[in-house]
This record gives C-alpha cells, sequence and structure tokens, in this order.
C-alpha cells in the first residue's frame, strides 16, 4: 500500500531529550505472527509497563470490553479474520465508549488491492509501513499522542478526521460538510 | 451534504505520555533497538523457515495463492529488521505479484520463478555490490509493472 500522503510535523518529535512516559499508558498489541514478539520488544524498550497482548479479534474484543486502553497497535491482516471490522465497530460503540476513541496504529507490510479503500476508511489513526523500526513507530506514538485531531461520524465513516489541512474544497466543487467554506472562499483561500 | 457529528474527545495518551518520570525519547529508541538487535538471530531463522514455505509452495503447479501471499508478507514484514532489507523488497514484489495473480485469476510461472530466485540472492546480500543489489530490484519491478500493465488491459474489459 502506498505510504500515506500526510506530512507529518515531524519537527521536535524526536528530540533526544524530549521524555516520553508510556509507563501509565495501557497498549493493546494485536498480533498473530512471530513479529508481535518484536513489537513488545520494541515496547518494552519504550518503558511500556501496561501491555496487553493478544493474536485473535476475539481476544481483542474482550479486552476492549473489559478495560480502558490508550493505544491500539495492531497488525492489519490477521488471516481471515478481520481487524478493519474490529476498528469499525469499535468507533461506533454507544453502549461502551470506553475505548471509543482510542487511537490505533494499524502496522502493514503490504496491503492487497482489495483492501486499500477499507484500510483508508476503517477509522484508524495512522498507518505504519513494516518492517518497523523503534525510530519510525517513537515518531508515530509521539505525533498521535500530541494530535488535535477532531473524531467525526458520518453516515459512512467513524473516526479520526481525515483532513490534515482545511483550505476549503477545491475550485469548482462544492464541499461536503456543512461547514466547508462555499465556492468563493474557496478560491479566496487558494489565492492567499 | 453529509451530516457529520464532531467529537472532541479527552486525549487520555498524549496525558499519560507526558505525565513526569518515562526516559528520554532517544533513550526509549535506542532500548528497544537493543531489544531489536538481541531478536535478530531469531529473526533471521524465523525468515529462513518462511523463506523455505515460500519456495515449497510456490513450486505447486497450481500453488495456494492465499497461504503464499501470507508469507510472503511475512518475510516482507521482518527482513529489513534483520538487515535484510532487499530480500524484504523482493518479498514485497511477490506480495504484488500475486495480489495481482488473485485479480486476474492468472499466476505467470515464468514471474514467480524470477521472484523466487531473486530472493534465493539477496538472502545472501554480501555476495553484492550496492548497485547490484539495486540492479536486481529493478529488474525486479520491472517484471511486476508488466503484470500491472496487463492487469490494467484486463480490468476494464471485465467492468
Amino acid at each position: 500500500m502506498e505510504k500515506p500522503a500526510i506530512n507529518l510535523p515531524a519537527k521536535d518529535l524526536l528530540k533526544a531529550k524530549a521524555r516520553i512516559n508510556l509507563e501509565r499508558a495501557s497498549v493493546l498489541l494485536i498480533d498473530n505472527s512471530w513479529g508481535a514478539e518484536l513489537l513488545a520488544g520494541i515496547f518494552a524498550g519504550f518503558g511500556s509497563k501496561q501491555l496487553y497482548r493478544c493474536s485473535s479479534m476475539a481476544s481483542a474484543n474482550e479486552i476492549v470490553r473489559q478495560h480502558s486502553i490508550d493505544l491500539i497497535v495492531s497488525e492489519a491482516m490477521l488471516d481471515e479474520e478481520d481487524v478493519y471490522d474490529f476498528i469499525r465497530a469499535l468507533r461506533l460503540t454507544s453502549d461502551n465508549d470506553m475505548n471509543r476513541f482510542t487511537p490505533v496504529i494499524l502496522l502493514s507490510a503490504h496491503t492487497v488491492s482489495r483492501k486499500v479503500a477499507e484500510a483508508r476508511d476503517c477509522g484508524a489513526n495512522l498507518f505504519v509501513a513494516k518492517p518497523i523500526s523503534p525510530k519510525v513507530l517513537m515518531e508515530r506514538i509521539r505525533w498521535v499522542a500530541g494530535a488535535k485531531r477532531k473524531y467525526l461520524e458520518t453516515q459512512s465513516y467513524a473516526g479520526p478526521d481525515r483532513r490534515f489541512h482545511d483550505d476549503g474544497p477545491p475550485q469548482g466543487m462544492v464541499g461536503r460538510r456543512r461547514g466547508d467554506a462555499n465556492e468563493d472562499q474557496a478560491a479566496a483561500g487558494a489565492a492567499a | 451534504m453529509s451530516h457529520v457529528l464532531y467529537f472532541s474527545p479527552e486525549n487520555r495518551l498524549g496525558k499519560a505520555v507526558s505525565t513526569p518520570g518515562g526516559k528520554h525519547v532517544e533513550t526509549a529508541i535506542a532500548d528497544a533497538e537493543a531489544l531489536v538487535m538481541l531478536a535478530a538471530g531469531e529473526c533471521v531463522e524465523r525468515i529462513d523457515q518462511a523463506l523455505a514455505q515460500v519456495y515449497r509452495l510456490s513450486e505447486h503447479a497450481k500453488p495456494q495463492t492465499g497461504v503464499l501471499y501470507k508469507t510472503a508478507r511475512e518475510v516482507a514484514g521482518l527482513a529489513g529488521t534483520c538487515g535484510l532489507a532487499d530480500l524484504g523488497a523482493a518479498a514485497f514484489s511477490y506480495c504484488n505479484l500475486l495480489d495481482q495473480a488473485e485479480q486476474t485469476g492468472r499466476l505467470s510461472g515464468e514471474r514467480v520463478q524470477v521472484h523466487l530466485s531473486v530472493m534465493r540472492l539477496l538472502r545472501r546480500p554480501e555476495r553484492f555490490t550496492d548497485a547490484e543489489r539495486q540492479e536486481i530490484l529493478a529488474d525486479l519491478k520491472a517484471v511486476v509493472d508488466k503484470g500491472q500493465a496487463d492487469l490494467a488491459k484486463v480490468l476494464p474489459a471485465r467492468v
């Protein structure tokens, strides 16, 4: 899968003297491959003390029902089990909102073409291409932890706002949301 | 125009990671890298097991592309972590080829053999210079791009 067209504000994210405290953050790792060992090792190195590990969606569902989770990191393809369905359900849960807005980072070595749109629309916060490196993962965790993105719910999507910039709709097009700038404003914004 | 509900939830992760204590980012990364290094030998073993399975499955006249894809994907996901990034790139290319096969229902035996040969070569990267490895991967990309072009001809006809 193509890397997401997102310009991460990398400035400061990896400042050597900045601190990160993952001891109190509860992290759920979902992976059924040997890579899960590496991932757990990386989080142990980061200082995580509250790691939940599971290798199936059934266990993951059980954990998110019972515990407040601050970050979910999951392999994107677990055999026949669908991680995208899991995230969609998480975002739409109304009877138990404990983890509805928990940031989700998906890891993927490759995404089959038929799943690309699903991956984009499932409500995950970020995709990280495997092989994972501690440096990249740290950068993404700090970015998610520092993000001030709103979450939104529409008829077809629930999850973090996928708009990273609001420059109004493209010229000649009408906005899709009620709060979108109209065509004239968009043109003025583009010209500015 | 779609109806949109907005939420501004509490950022629990942000609060947790910024509480006093923890580690300097630089230290946290170094500690994690040290643990990854410790697992490198086991990681290479796991890659070799997966590669053996890829070679075995690929030799079938009609390979089970689902299992094959999953195994090649594991190689692609792990190889770069233990110093075999070019092997990982070749495995990623094989995943692309298998993905194309799923869409067309056809898997070219010749393209499969090219990928297997390249993965065997790049399992021993020290035998080649950087330039040679890049040339091998560029040739492999050309093979998959050709398949993608063929796919583009096939798919519109099916719509």
